[in-house]
């Protein structure tokens, strides 16, 4: 046979190929990317945190918690973010008891399917929902006196949050400190004296885009990160972190640990249209962003408060203080 | 849960911009071998069907890789097979000229206007200080190589060097042969459309070797280039934050990473020709071994600089119009050379050095000659040869980045760094990587280097180490590969197929040649 060795060359391949697919189950060869593409797909602008609440919803409603995260960290334990997430689970002090198998599996298809359904990526989305708790907390509905404080990143958001401050009966004050990072907010009081002067009852800060790119700094923002965060030791806060165009050297996690999940929302998760400096969203997309820090904020975070979403956008401006670069 | 798969699947088949399909996927792998079941059925049965069935899985590959500009390359096929023929037919030789006019308009129009436009906007609008907004296009994968291809038939119909193919069909399946489509070999007309005259003879020695290539190639590729490659990245995106020595580092691994990325991928290609029984050519020749410049242009990248050399150079007048004009010819040929690797200045610049290290080495050769040949000469040689390559290789890498320039300032006794953003062009990274270079560099700090990046100084070395292999001794390890029991050759691939799952990155780095 004149082509013997073509075919033993396919039978070669097909082996490799058995062998790697058996390998495969222990989820060493292809990632999740391989076996659910189509959970894996890149999204454009979907508001990922508006879905993530449905899929917690989803998932609320299935008893057993600690069984739901069981699920998830078996089925998700080949992402990279495996020392991320059993950390969270550590977090969450979930008592891991082994379901029932046919029971995991039910939850394996249901969790997978919701994923599917939306089309999301599944890094992001876990990201998300493993830094949020899965369960809403009592809501404050009492209106408050907002306080937006940060770097440039919040021309945009500021615009939408007038709009939700209107929309729920808070009141809002803007500052927009431009070029800012946290050795700025840091080193000096001006967090303080703002806080003073305005006397807010929550406080949200969009700060890190100036420093994404900061080698080593743990070592040199940690201790700037943490007069920060004593400065508003008084009053509730969260912190926006920045809206990542390229991974950063560690801001996001400084920022993390130092405030812990609930009060941290991961914004470079989402996805943005930039301006043309390839870095700042544009209008309509700081909106959606702001959009789903809202509802993040009043289901998830750690101090959860009255924000609806209001219909339209207004583009009204909202009542704003600006600083010029520190030099 | 069944449909569920079968969505899964199909997505597979859909094209995906963010995931081109390149040869060392699993994807690949499994419908490689779904192809080839059905070649091995059908090959020695008649060349229509073989013909058919291997265009219709190149356009396939195609789309995976470029989606809907697979018609691109299909109407390119029926233009350039149309006009040869008429270029034949042609009885006067400005009916033929016209023909060929024709042909080169079309065939570089479509290059022009997906890799070129933007440039040329880019530059126009730095002249007259305006700004135009750029246009959004997408480069269709492998163009640079499948229109060089394109040409080189119509030039050879017209020249009489070989005559037009009568069925199209052998004309699709040059052009569109999915091994070398998307980043070569550029294979010549000449060379590969007699291959498809008789049925391929497929021998034990070529479907083995086919596959030691393939091995050597996903070692080299997806093992030695991107792993190293990682390094690489962060210190030409930020070179200033580094010092001397990491640098220097960052040069020899991208040296080593631009030879192992796209040899690596050329001996995949070469090797799944062979084993379909098509010889695509050598692409590659251990080019870090060359002593003089015009020896690097015989090893690095030979489909390329021969296409060159046939192309541009000899009807430029090659060396037959006197010293001057060769020197000028050598120079425009390498200046084209580098347009051709991309759309921007430092390309252009990298070709011209090229061309111009070309031409000063036939300048000097009569007394280069008079140089005794021994080992220091040898070595001084070398070392010219190969330094003079990787200080090219900086400009040809350095693209245009965003950096942060800090800046510490102390205003009422109180310290602040103020840390802004600035856009450095691909010429000034380079700049900023040569004067790190050579003022800051201090060799003590190897030992630092060592221990926090062993293994990819060890995979560089690797990759250095490969060039020490004699011609014949590479041939000899290839044909005792050949020979070597069944199980042996499988626990081989298998063991490369581990070891690059294991060095995989989280995302694979796409071909650097794609891009050209």
């Amino acid at each position: 046979m004149q082509n013997k060795y073509i075919w033993q060359f396919m039978l070669l391949l097909a082996l490799t190929l058995l062998t790697f697919g058996i390998y495969s189950f222990s989820d060493k060869i292809f990632t999740l990317a391989d076996i659910f593409p189509d959970t894996y797909k890149n999204i454009s602008e979907v508001k990922i945190q508006d879905d993530v609440i449905q899929l917690s919803d989803s998932l609320k409603s299935m008893e057993h918690r600690h069984k739901v995260n069981d699920v998830f960290y078996n089925v998700l334990s080949a992402d990279i973010q495996k020392a991320e997430i059993k950390e969270v689970f550590e977090d969450v002090s979930v008592k891991n008891e082994n379901p029932s198998k046919k029971n995991s599996e039910f939850l394996k298809d249901t969790v997978n399917e919701a994923f599917r359904n939306k089309g999301l990526t599944l890094s992001p989305v876990l990201d998300s929902l493993m830094r949020t708790s899965l369960f809403k907390k009592t809501k404050d509905t009492s209106s408050q006196k907002i306080l937006i404080i940060g770097d440039s990143m919040l021309e945009g958001l500021s615009l939408r949050l007038q709009d939700y401050s209107e929309h729920n009966g808070h009141e809002m004050q803007a500052v927009i400190w431009y070029s800012s990072q946290s050795l700025w907010f840091g080193k000096s009081d001006t967090l303080k004296h703002f806080i003073e002067k305005f006397n807010p009852t929550y406080v949200i800060l969009v700060l890190g885009a100036n420093e994404l790119f900061v080698p080593k700094i743990i070592e040199r923002r940690k201790k700037y990160v943490e007069k920060i965060i004593s400065q508003l030791d008084s009053v509730k806060f969260v912190w926006v972190g920045p809206p990542n165009w390229k991974d950063d050297t560690g801001i996001n996690k400084l920022i993390v640990d130092a405030v812990g999940w609930d009060r941290y929302f991961p914004s470079k998760n989402l996805k943005y249209r930039r301006t043309k400096d390839g870095a700042h969203p544009t209008y309509e997309s700081a909106a959606v962003w702001m959009d789903s820090i809202a509802s993040w904020l009043c289901n998830y975070s750690k101090y959860p408060i009255k924000m609806e979403k209001p219909e339209h956008k207004r583009k009204k401006s909202p009542k704003r203080i600006i600083l010029s670069p520190w030099k | 849960m069944i449909g569920n798969i079968l969505t899964n699947i199909s997505s597979y088949f859909a094209f995906d911009p963010q995931n081109p399909m390149i040869f060392n996927s699993g994807f690949f792998m499994v419908i490689f071998t779904l192809f080839l079941l059905v070649y091995t059925l059908i090959y020695q049965r008649g060349k229509f069907m073989t013909s058919l069935w291997v265009v219709t899985f190149s356009l396939f590959f195609y789309y995976k890789s470029s989606g809907i500009f697979f018609l691109l390359i299909l109407l390119t096929s029926v233009s350039d097979f149309l006009i040869a023929q008429q270029i034949k037919k042609a009885k006067t030789k400005r009916a033929k000229r016209s023909w060929l006019f024709l042909a080169l308009l079309f065939s570089f129009g479509i290059l022009g206007y997906f890799k070129y436009t933007n440039f040329i906007l880019f530059n126009i609008s730095k002249i007259i200080e305006s700004n135009f907004a750029f246009l959004e296009i997408i480069l269709p994968v492998g163009i640079s190589f499948y229109t060089f291809q394109s040409v080189s038939y119509v030039l050879d119909i017209y020249w009489e060097k070989m005559k037009p193919t009568k069925n199209f069909l052998d004309y699709a399946f040059f052009l569109t042969f999915f091994p070398q489509l998307v980043a070569g070999p550029i294979v010549k007309a000449s060379h590969f459309l007699p291959q498809l005259e008789k049925i391929p003879v497929i021998t034990k020695q070529a479907v083995y070797t086919g596959l030691w290539l393939i091995i050597v190639g996903l070692f080299k590729k997806a093992v030695i280039a991107d792993y190293v490659a990682q390094y690489n990245d962060i210190i030409f995106s930020n070179p200033s934050s580094y010092n001397g020595f990491e640098n220097l580092m960052a040069v020899y691994g991208y040296t080593i990473q631009i030879y192992c990325d796209f040899s690596g991928y050329s001996d995949m290609a070469i090797g799944l020709g062979l084993i379909m029984g098509y010889n695509l050519g050598t692409n590659f020749n251990f080019p870090y071994k060359a002593r003089n410049i015009t020896d690097f242009w015989r090893r690095w990248h030979i489909s390329l600089s021969s296409w060159l050399r046939d192309y541009i150079y000899i009807p430029l007048g090659g060396n037959r119009k006197g010293k001057i004009r060769t020197y000028i010819n050598l120079f425009l040929t390498m200046l084209i050379g580098g347009l051709w690797h991309g759309a921007a200045w430092r390309f252009v610049f990298w070709g011209g050095m090229h061309g111009l290290g070309l031409a000063i080495h036939k300048f000097c050769k009569k007394w280069l000659q008079k140089i005794p040949d021994n080992f220091p000469s040898k070595s001084v040689s070398w070392f010219i040869t190969f330094h003079f390559v990787i200080f090219l290789w900086i400009f040809f890498r350095a693209n245009d980045i965003t950096i942060e320039v800090t800046k510490e300032v102390i205003s009422n006794g109180v310290a602040t760094e103020i840390i802004s953003k600035a856009n450095v062009d691909g010429f000034s990274v380079a700049w900023i990587m040569i004067e790190k270079i050579f003022s800051d560099t201090d060799f003590s700090y190897f030992a630092v280097f060592l221990q926090a990046r062993w293994l990819w100084l060890f995979l560089v070395i690797i990759g250095f180490a490969m060039h020490g292999i004699s011609t014949r001794k590479n041939e000899q390890i290839a044909n005792a590969f050949v020979k070597m029991p069944f199980v042996l050759k499988l626990l081989i691939f298998l063991f490369v197929v581990q070891l690059v799952l294991q060095l995989r990155l989280e995302y694979v780095q796409p071909f650097i040649y794609f891009q050209f």
